[in-house]
């Protein structure tokens, strides 16, 4: 946990809520022409065509996150689509094989909350692009255009299995911004990485880091309630928003609209059952349900109720007690809410764990076991795969192994809940991102070149 | 009482001993606070209490030399849950403060802690560039420290509230001289016969023990010139050192090596965090040990998730490091460099601090099902638990 670039405690590099909640004291306004909520990007990810060159992966295990593990099976790709997963498949002419026998395959991880890109490594001042705290309510604001493409951290990440993430914005307001659903990978500009078709999602925060950030500046919200009824007040204004000819569309109020509208999913950080409750019944009062709470260290005290609600919960494996709200935090966490019912998924919010997620789900299913809790490796992967697909509304075309779903998928030298295993290969979209074996696949960001050394 | 004077035998497991071959299929005998007799055909006391863990790994209880156990909790919003950080109030010469005064025995992390293994650490002050005197450890019940003014902690590196890299080494070598002149003349200091000394009495009183070597320094580096740097004072004023950190060690891995400063590095570090870690890399460890470094693990100041260490020695491992040296790294090797000899491996005579796993330790699939801390078992059920248990 970095707070103005001391280290306080907590594993170095960490970039947890609390962190990102405070404002760098060179954070500058963002480009004035960014119309935040406006239009659709065009998605220009360099994907492989649908019926180019046919991969098979050849008599691995294979977890696919929508069924058992298949062992000694195939996962047949063409161009950018998984054609086929299961034993002994007819690979089509000039197809390339890959020798997969001993190793496992996965589908490519998605870490649905992540502050890569917009807090960067090196952690500078100069390089803190998470949070507008110039004002509580920033939803105009679009995680994408602070979103550093060459964050040396993408690498890394990549490198541990992730193909896609969800970059937000802070906490450090009640509406931080739009996130960006993003498949991981080397571009120029971060609107090459965007997931063709992926929702809008909404950025939200309640409890400690909202009225921290702006009490302290003795300005609203300054409690809890305040942070309520200021939002409550903010849906009011959107959903009675109408253009005004003469003033031209207010991007902000737009784009709350659509969040009223049920078209932009809520991602809301929050960490208390109370909380989390009482948000859901505030939106409520609008006809909106949350996506998913995010953090939620104390979601297992209310999984029925979550799982009623059909809202997901996005949490960690062993992150708790770094701040008072976090206190309740229990390793069991993700199996109690799985065990529920709940759209559950492990996230990292920090350039370390990403890299990390398939040992936080073995951690988490551990944990889960060691609680009498019936959970198995299954449902484990889908906190890592499946789930979070679904948080981010791609779940139709990501995040799991099945015929149709985008090629997006990782070669683990074994067994990928153990500690020694590594990602071998990585693909995006039927395309090569990442091999252990060959650097120049990934190589360094313009950030590296030329200064990473090699022993 | 009368379960205490009787010895306990751990049967049918096998030994990673910390320091020294696995021992399959091997008896562990506590007898009181100590390790009895450790081996395959060992004679069980009569009167025992004989526990099959058949099956289980056993280590040595585990230990973090860099933790902020028991001295930082909770952050900002709870402020007394934290010691010595970002307070200028202290300055920055804080030779005199001693964590053994501060350290809370009954910190909410500590049971969590336990549950991943660890069993004594080396609990760290943190703040300004001489930050104060760490403590020894024990993590039982009542426990609590074992040794009160292990080392004292300096650290350098680039910009923070301590001011400049300049500055910090600027007065680092400042008052070392203030402490050489104070301890060759201590007589003319009472008696305000010398010139102005910038460090306090009893900060004086504590670096001049650094310079008999009676008490360690500990440099907090990571920035390869910086190490070299710390290296250069540590020989001038002939310091019995240690470097925690060194996420660019490896650049400077001869140079320590010929030094025969020991390390303590975080194995999760690889991220270019700041100007001072551009070449922090996975195999920093494996580098450092290869050129003939004594290498300790810690996760640097961790608190709540304290229990990732077991993992980090796993992340080691599969970065090249050595699979035994790596339990050493989280055992017997913090405890040696820090002077707990009797701590840190299962042999007899050493401290009973023992962990029993259903699997390998290293992996996150693994758990511990048993602790014993200086020969008393530990309950392992936290707080966790117990909001699990009314709310699953």
């Amino acid at each position: 946990m970095r707070v103005r670039g001391v280290q306080i405690f907590a594993v170095a590099g960490a970039c947890f809520a609390l962190a990102c909640a405070l404002p760098s004291p060179a954070a500058r306004p963002g480009r004035e022409s960014a119309p935040g909520g406006a239009g659709s990007p065009a998605p220009v990810k360099a994907t492989a065509e649908p019926d180019g060159p046919a991969l098979l992966f050849r008599g691995a295990s294979v977890m696919t996150a929508a069924g058992p593990t298949l062992e000694r099976a195939d996962v047949l790709v063409v161009g950018s689509k998984i054609r086929a997963v299961g034993a002994e498949l007819q690979a089509p002419a000039g197809t390339t094989v890959i020798d997969a026998a001993g190793r496992w395959i996965t589908p490519g991880l998605i870490d649905p909350h992540s502050h890569l890109g917009v807090y960067p490594v090196p952690s500078l001042p100069a390089h803190s692009d998470g949070n507008e705290a110039t004002g509580p309510f920033k939803p105009e604001v679009r995680a994408l255009e602070s979103f550093w493409p060459q964050d040396p951290g993408i690498q890394r990440a990549v490198a541990g299995g992730v193909t896609t993430i969800l970059a937000l914005p802070g906490s450090a307001n009640l509406v931080g911004g739009q996130g960006a659903t993003l498949h991981l990978g080397r571009a120029i500009a971060a609107s090459e990485m965007q997931v063709a078709g992926a929702p809008k999602t909404m950025k939200m925060a309640c409890g400690e880091n909202p009225k921290r950030v702006y009490g302290d500046r003795n300005q609203p919200p300054d409690t809890r309630m305040a942070e309520v009824a200021m939002l409550r007040q903010e849906l009011e204004k959107a959903r009675a928003y109408e253009v005004d000819a003469k003033k031209g569309t207010e991007y902000g109020i737009a784009a709350m609209q659509s969040v009223v509208r049920g078209d932009t999913l809520i991602q809301n950080h929050c960490y208390r059952a109370d909380e989390m409750l009482l948000r859901l019944e505030m939106f409520g009062e609008f006809g909106v349900t949350p996506r998913a709470f995010h953090h939620a260290v104390e979601a297992y005290k209310i999984a029925p109720q979550l799982a009623a609600a059909k809202v997901g919960a996005v949490v960690w494996a062993d992150w708790w007690g770094s701040k008072i709200e976090m206190l309740d935090g229990v390793p069991a966490n993700a199996a109690i809410l799985d065990a529920a019912g709940v759209r559950v998924s492990l996230h990292s919010d920090s350039p370390l764990d990403i890299q990390r997620l398939n040992q936080q789900a073995a951690a988490s299913l551990a944990a889960g076991l060691r609680a009498g809790i019936k959970v198995d490796r299954e449902r484990a992967i889908r906190w890592i795969t499946a789930n979070p697909a679904w948080i981010l509304g791609i779940d139709a075309r990501t995040g799991t192994l099945e015929a149709s779903k985008d090629a997006d998928l990782v070669v683990w030298s074994g067994d990928p809940f153990s500690i020694y295993t590594h990602a071998d290969l990585v693909y995006s979209g039927g395309r090569k991102i990442y091999d252990r074996a060959d650097p120049s696949v990934f190589p360094p960001t313009d950030f590296e070149l030329g200064t990473r050394l090699e022993p | 009482m009368i379960k205490l004077l009787l010895a306990v035998a751990l049967t049918g497991a096998t030994l990673h001993t910390g320091d020294g071959k696995p021992i399959e299929n091997g008896t562990v005998i506590i007898d009181g606070d100590r390790i009895g007799a450790v081996g395959k055909n060992v004679q069980i006391p009569p009167g025992a209490e004989v526990i099959d863990v058949s099956g289980s790994i056993i280590t040595p209880g585990l230990v973090d030399a860099n933790s902020r156990l028991g001295t930082a909790e909770f952050g900002t919003g709870a402020p007394s849950t934290v010691e010595g950080t970002l307070d200028e109030k202290y300055g920055d010469l804080r030779a005199a403060l001693r964590v053994s005064d501060t350290f809370n025995p009954r910190a909410f992390a500590i049971p969590i802690a336990r549950e991943g293994g660890i069993t004594s650490i080396l609990a760290v002050p943190r703040g300004g560039i001489v930050q104060g005197q760490s403590a020894w450890i024990d993590l039982s019940d009542g426990g609590g420290i074992r040794r009160g003014r292990v080392a004292v902690h300096v650290s350098l590196g680039g910009e923070n509230e301590a001011g400049s890299r300049s500055r910090k080494f600027m007065r680092l070598r400042e008052v070392l001289e203030d402490a050489r002149l104070f301890r060759a003349n201590r007589g003319p200091y009472i008696q305000n016969r010398l010139r102005v000394l910038a460090p306090s009495a009893e900060a004086l009183e504590v670096l001049a023990r650094a310079l008999d070597r009676e008490i360690k320094v500990v440099f907090e580096v990571d920035r390869a010139p910086d190490i070299r740097a710390a290296l250069a004072i540590i020989r001038e004023q002939e310091l019995d050192a240690v470097l925690v950190g060194v996420e660019e060690g490896w650049l400077a891995a001869k140079a320590i090596a010929d030094a025969k400063v020991p390390v303590l590095v975080d194995p999760y570090a690889n991220l270019p965090e700041d100007f001072d870690r551009l070449q922090a890399r996975l195999d920093n460890a494996a580098l450092l040990a290869k050129a003939g470094v004594k290498v300790a693990f810690t996760l640097r100041g961790e608190s709540t998730r304290a229990g990732r260490l077991r993992f980090g020695a796993g992340i080691a491992v599969a970065n090249g490091f050595d699979r035994e040296a790596a339990l050493a790294a989280i055992t017997s090797v913090p405890s040696d460099i820090f002077g707990m000899k009797d701590e840190g491996r299962i042999r007899p005579g050493a401290r009973a601090n023992l962990a029993v796993w259903n699997g390998d330790p290293f992996e996150p699939m693994s758990w511990a099902t048993r602790l014993f801390i200086g020969g008393k078992e530990i309950d392992l059920r936290t707080r966790q638990d117990l909001l699990t248990e009314r709310y699953r």
